[in-house]
C-alpha cells in the first residue's frame, strides 16, 4: 500500500472519536477506581484496604472459593467439549453450521432466564431428586441450590460454548491427510488423538480456557441465583460491599482484584500461546 | 443478495424502536417515587394513578430492595432525581444520619391526626412518616414438625436441624430476628417465676448461639420470595417471615402454620420520607398525605398489600387476620432504631465471620 | 477416527446446552401458581401475566432503545477504527488495539460500579446518559472485531482499484467497500444488539428512576415472586433469541465471529 503524505491525519481521524470515547468513559473510570481503593476519603494514600482483603477470613474464602470453583468449571469444560468439537470439525459443513448456531444459543440469552432454569432442574423436588429417588440412589431429596455444586452446573452451562467455538475452529484446520497419516502407520485412536488432535489444537484449548476462566471468576447472575446469600463470590462480594455495606473503598479494592485476577490469566495464557506458535 | 430480507427486517425493528421514544415523551412535572419493586401494578391502581390525576403530576419510579435503593441515594446525594424515598424504619434513620432526608412538616398534612401515634413520627425526628406496618413472625411445616413451636429459639432444635432459615442481617428483619432469638434464650435462662422486659440489644446470648444456629441453616435469605422458594422447594420447615410475604408463602400449597411466639412479634413500620434533594417539598407533603388517606389506606389493606396505620380504617376480620392489624398491634414489640443502627456495621461483620465459610 | 464415544459425548453436550431450555419451556405452561417439576396442567395465564405486567413492558422498550442506540452508535464508530487497523500499518496501532479490546476483559460488574462512581463525580446525569454509555463501551470489541474480520476477507485491490480510478477515498470506502461488508455489519450489528439487550452486570448499577433494563427488571421481579411468570417471558425471549441467531447464522454464519 502506497504511503500518502496526509495518511497520518486519515488515521487519527478514523481513530480519535471512538478512541476518546473509550478513553474518557472507560479508562477513565477504571483509573478514577484504582484511585479510590487507595486513596481514603478523608486523604492521604493507604494500602489498608488491601492488606484488610487479604487479613479477612472472608475474604479469603472467597477469594481463593472463586479461583477454585473458576478451574473447576474450566476443567469440566475441557472434558465435556473436546471430543465433541472433535466431532463437529469432521462434519460436513451444512450440519456443522446448524448444530454451532445451537452452541452458541445459551451465550445469547439472558442470563437471569438460563439461570432460572439450573433452580427448578436442581430443586429438591426437581428432575435431578427425582431420578434420584427414582433409581434408589438416595433415600431423601439431596440438597443443590445454594450450593457449589448449583454453581459450577450453571457456569458450565454458559460457558461451554467459549470451549467448543474455538477448539471446533483449531480443529477445523487439521488435515484429514494427517490423521490418516497417522492411523496408516498403524497408531490407535487414542494415540492419534493424544499424539496429534490435542497439540494442534492445543491453540484453541488455551484460548477456550482464557476465556471459560475469566468468565467465571467474575461472572455475577449465576453465583447471584444460584449460590443464595452465604455463597458469595467476588462478584457477589463486590456488589455486597459497595451496596449493602456502603463501602466503596472495600468494593474498589474487591474490583481491583477481581480485574488483576483476570489480565494475569489473559497474559499468562497468551504468553503460553505464543511460546507454541 | 441474499441478505437483503434481514436487513429488511433490521430496518423494521429500527424504525419501531426509534418511534417509541415519540410515545413516552411528555412535559408534565414528575415526582420521583423510591420504593420496593413489590406489587407495583395494585400500587398503581390504588395510590399512583389516582394521584397522578389529582395533582396533574406524572410518578416516576425507582424500584429496588431497601439497600439497593440507600445505596443509589447515597452516591448521588444533592444530584438525586428522587423526590420521596419509602424504606423500612432501620433504613429511614440510616439516610436521615447521612443527610439524605429533611424533616417534614406536620401542619402540611392534613390526615396526620388520623394516624395511629406510634406510626406519625417513629424515629421521633420527623424523618418520615410510618404508612404501613409490617411484623416478623415465625411460620413453620406443621406436618413436618411435630413438636410445637412456640419460640424463636425453636429455630435452634435438633429437630429442625438443616431445615431453617433466618434473614440475613443486612435486611430489614435481619437484626431484629437476633434480637428475638436472644429474647427467647434470656427467657429460658430465667428462673421461674422471674421476668424480662427490657430488650438487650447487644444480643450477646444469641451471638453465642449463632455459630450453633449456622449449623441448623439452610442458607439465609435476603428476599421474601427467596424463603418462598425454600418452603415451596420443601428445602425448609422453619423460618422468621415477613408479614407482608404471607400471601405467597400460603400459596406453596405446603401445610404451613403461623406462630406469635411467646417472646412476641416485632413490628416495623415503612416509612415515606423527602429528600434533601428535591425542590418539590409541597407535592411531596401532597404525596405523603394521600398515602396516609382513609381511601388509601382501606384500599391497599383489601388488596392484602400494606397493614394500614390509618386509625379510621376498618377492616373485616377475615383481612386483619392476614394483615397486622387488631390485637396484634398492642402486643408487638417495636425496636429501637437507633440502638439497632448503632452497632450494624460491627455486626454485619461478626456476621459474616460467622456465615461465611 | 470418529467413533461412537464421540458421538456419545456430542449427544450429552447438546443435552447440557439446551437442556434448561426445555425445562423452561415445560415450566412457563404449567398450572402451578409456584414452580415444580415436573408441571401440573396447562395454562397461559402466565404469558398474560407477563403483558399485563408493566415493569416488563416499560424495561423491553429501554432496554430495545438502548441495545439500538449503543449498538448503532457503537458501529459508526468502529467501523472507522476497524478500517483504519486493517488498511493501514502505523505506529501505535498495537496500542488501539488494546484499548478496543479492554472493555471485553474487564469484568461487566467492575465497569458498572467504576462508571457509576465516575458519572456521580461528573454530577448531573440523565440514566439513560449513564446506560447508553456503559453499554456503547462495552460493545466497541465486538464492533471492532467483527469488522474487522470482515475487512480483511475483502480484497484490498477492489478499494484501490476504485481510488486509483480517480474516486477518493471516502467515496472508494462508500460505493465499493460498504456494500461489500454487508454480512459482516449485520453480524455486527446481531451480536452487539444481542450483548447489550441482554446485559446485567452493567445495567444493575447504571440503571435509575424510572429507567430500568428489561434483565434488571426481571431479577429485581425474582427478588419478591416466584412464579412461571419469568418462565413464560424467559420463553419468549429464547424463541426470540433463537429465531434472531438462527436466521443471522444461516445468512451470515454468526457463530464464526462470536
Amino acid at each position: 500500500m502506497s504511503r500518502r503524505p496526509n495518511q497520518t491525519r486519515t488515521i487519527v481521524l478514523l481513530v480519535s472519536p471512538a478512541f476518546i470515547f473509550v478513553l474518557v468513559f472507560f479508562v477513565l473510570p477504571l483509573m478514577f477506581l484504582l484511585s479510590q481503593s487507595v486513596l481514603p476519603a478523608d486523604g492521604g494514600f493507604t494500602l489498608t484496604g488491601y492488606v484488610d482483603f487479604f487479613q479477612s477470613r472472608v475474604s479469603r474464602i472467597v477469594y481463593l472459593r472463586t479461583l477454585r470453583l473458576g478451574l473447576i468449571v474450566t476443567g469440566i469444560c475441557v472434558l465435556m467439549s473436546y471430543p465433541a468439537a472433535f466431532v463437529l470439525a469432521r462434519m460436513p459443513a451444512r450440519r456443522r453450521s446448524f448444530l454451532m448456531s445451537l452452541v452458541i444459543l445459551p451465550l445469547m440469552t439472558n442470563a437471569v432466564a438460563r439461570t432460572f432454569a439450573w433452580l427448578i432442574i436442581l430443586g429438591r423436588r426437581g428432575m435431578v431428586n427425582q431420578t434420584l429417588l427414582s433409581l434408589e440412589l438416595v433415600e431423601n431429596p439431596v440438597r443443590f441450590i445454594f450450593t457449589e455444586t448449583a454453581i459450577v452446573l450453571g457456569l458450565t452451562q454458559l460457558f461451554l460454548p467459549l470451549m467448543v467455538l474455538p477448539l471446533v475452529s483449531a480443529m477445523e484446520n487439521i488435515p484429514d491427510d494427517v490423521l490418516e497419516a497417522a492411523r496408516s502407520l498403524g497408531a490407535n485412536r487414542l494415540i492419534t488423538f493424544a499424539r496429534i488432535v490435542v497439540p494442534l489444537s492445543s491453540d484453541g484449548l488455551v484460548l477456550g480456557a482464557t476465556l471459560v476462566f475469566t468468565g467465571s471468576v467474575t461472572a455475577f447472575v449465576t453465583p447471584a441465583i444460584l449460590g443464595g446469600s452465604r455463597l458469595l463470590l467476588m462478584s457477589t462480594l463486590l456488589r455486597q460491599e459497595a451496596v449493602i455495606l456502603f463501602d466503596q473503598q472495600a468494593a474498589a479494592v474487591v474490583a481491583v482484584v477481581m480485574i488483576s485476577t483476570t489480565l494475569a490469566v489473559n497474559l499468562l495464557l497468551r504468553f503460553l500461546r505464543v511460546r507454541q506458535v | 443478495m441474499k441478505n437483503r430480507p434481514f436487513i429488511l427486517l433490521l430496518l423494521v425493528v429500527l424504525l419501531l424502536g426509534s418511534l417509541a421514544p415519540l410515545a413516552t415523551a411528555q412535559d408534565t412535572q414528575t415526582l420521583t417515587v423510591s420504593i420496593w419493586g413489590f406489587n407495583l401494578d395494585i400500587l398503581d391502581e390504588n395510590v399512583f394513578a389516582p394521584f397522578e390525576e389529582l395533582h396533574n403530576v406524572e410518578i416516576v419510579l425507582d424500584t429496588g430492595n431497601n439497600s439497593d435503593r440507600l445505596a443509589r441515594l447515597q452516591a448521588e446525594g444533592e444530584n438525586s432525581s428522587i423526590d420521596v424515598a419509602h424504606f423500612a424504619t432501620q433504613f429511614t434513620h440510616i439516610a436521615n444520619e447521612a443527610g439524605l432526608l429533611q424533616a417534614y412538616d406536620p401542619e402540611k398534612l392534613e390526615n396526620l391526626h388520623e394516624v395511629y401515634d406510634w406510626a406519625q413520627d417513629p424515629l421521633g425526628n420527623l424523618a418520615g412518616v410510618g404508612y404501613t406496618v409490617n411484623s416478623l413472625g415465625l411460620i413453620y411445616r406443621s406436618d413436618l414438625i411435630e413438636a410445637e413451636v412456640s419460640s424463636w429459639a425453636d429455630l435452634l432444635r435438633d429437630d429442625v436441624a438443616g431445615f431453617a432459615t433466618i434473614p440475613e442481617m443486612s435486611t430489614t428483619f435481619g437484626p431484629a430476628a437476633l434480637i428475638m432469638i436472644d429474647r427467647a434464650l434470656a427467657m429460658q435462662a430465667l428462673d421461674e417465676g422471674e421476668e424480662l422486659d427490657a430488650i438487650n440489644y447487644d444480643a450477646d446470648m444469641a451471638w453465642e448461639a449463632l455459630p450453633q444456629l449456622a449449623d441448623n441453616l439452610v442458607t439465609t435469605y435476603i428476599r421474601s420470595s427467596e424463603l418462598t422458594t425454600l418452603v415451596q422447594e420443601e428445602e425448609v420447615r422453619i423460618a422468621p417471615y415477613a408479614s407482608f410475604a404471607v400471601g405467597n408463602l400460603l400459596n406453596t400449597g405446603h401445610e404451613l402454620s403461623t406462630v406469635v411466639p411467646a417472646e412476641g412479634i416485632v413490628g416495623q413500620t415503612n416509612m415515606i420520607s423527602i429528600t434533601s434533594a428535591t425542590d418539590k417539598v409541597d407535592l411531596a407533603h401532597a404525596y405523603i398525605d394521600w398515602f396516609i388517606s382513609h381511601d388509601v389506606q382501606e384500599a391497599e389493606a383489601l388488596d392484602l398489600i400494606d397493614s394500614p396505620v390509618n386509625a379510621t380504617v376498618e377492616l373485616p376480620e377475615d383481612i386483619c387476620a392476614l394483615l397486622t392489624c387488631g390485637e396484634m398491634l398492642d402486643t408487638m414489640i417495636v425496636l429501637d432504631q437507633a440502638e439497632v443502627s448503632d452497632r450494624l456495621e460491627d455486626w454485619l461483620e461478626r456476621w459474616n465471620e460467622v456465615m461465611v465459610r | 477416527m470418529v467413533s461412537r464415544w464421540m458421538y456419545t459425548s456430542l449427544v450429552i453436550l447438546y443435552c447440557f446446552l439446551l437442556g434448561p431450555f426445555v425445562i423452561i419451556f415445560m415450566a412457563s405452561f404449567g398450572a402451578n401458581a409456584t414452580m415444580a417439576f415436573p408441571p401440573q396442567g396447562f395454562t397461559l395465564d402466565w404469558f398474560a401475566n407477563v403483558f399485563e405486567t408493566s415493569q416488563f413492558i416499560d424495561s423491553f422498550w429501554i432496554s430495545l432503545q438502548l441495545a439500538l442506540l449503543s449498538t448503532i452508535v457503537s458501529l459508526i464508530m468502529g467501523m472507522p477504527v476497524a478500517y483504519a487497523l486493517v488498511r493501514f500499518q502505523f505506529t501505535g496501532s498495537g496500542l488501539v488495539e488494546t484499548v478496543f479490546s479492554a472493555p471485553i476483559l474487564v469484568p461487566g460488574l467492575v465497569i458498572g460500579f467504576a462508571m457509576l462512581n465516575f458519572f456521580v463525580l461528573l454530577g448531573d446525569m440523565q440514566v439513560m446518559t449513564g446506560l447508553f454509555i456503559g453499554h456503547t463501551a462495552i460493545l466497541f470489541p465486538y464492533s471492532v472485531r467483527v469488522i474487522s474480520a470482515s475487512l480483511r476477507n475483502l480484497d484490498p485491490y477492489v478499494e484501490d482499484a476504485a481510488v486509483s480510478l480517480g474516486a477518493r477515498r471516502l467515496r472508494g470506502f462508500l460505493l465499493v467497500v460498504l456494500p461489500n461488508m454487508q454480512a459482516g455489519i449485520a453480524a455486527a450489528f446481531v451480536l452487539g444488539f444481542i450483548t447489550s439487550f441482554n446485559n446485567v452486570p452493567v445495567s444493575l448499577f447504571l440503571s435509575g428512576p424510572g429507567v430500568t433494563t428489561l434483565p434488571v427488571s426481571m431479577l429485581s421481579y425474582l427478588e419478591y415472586y416466584f412464579d412461571p411468570t419469568i418462565a413464560a417471558l424467559s420463553t419468549l425471549l429464547v424463541a426470540f433469541t433463537v429465531v434472531l441467531v438462527q436466521s443471522a447464522e444461516r445468512l451470515l454464519g454468526l457463530s464464526q465471529f462470536v
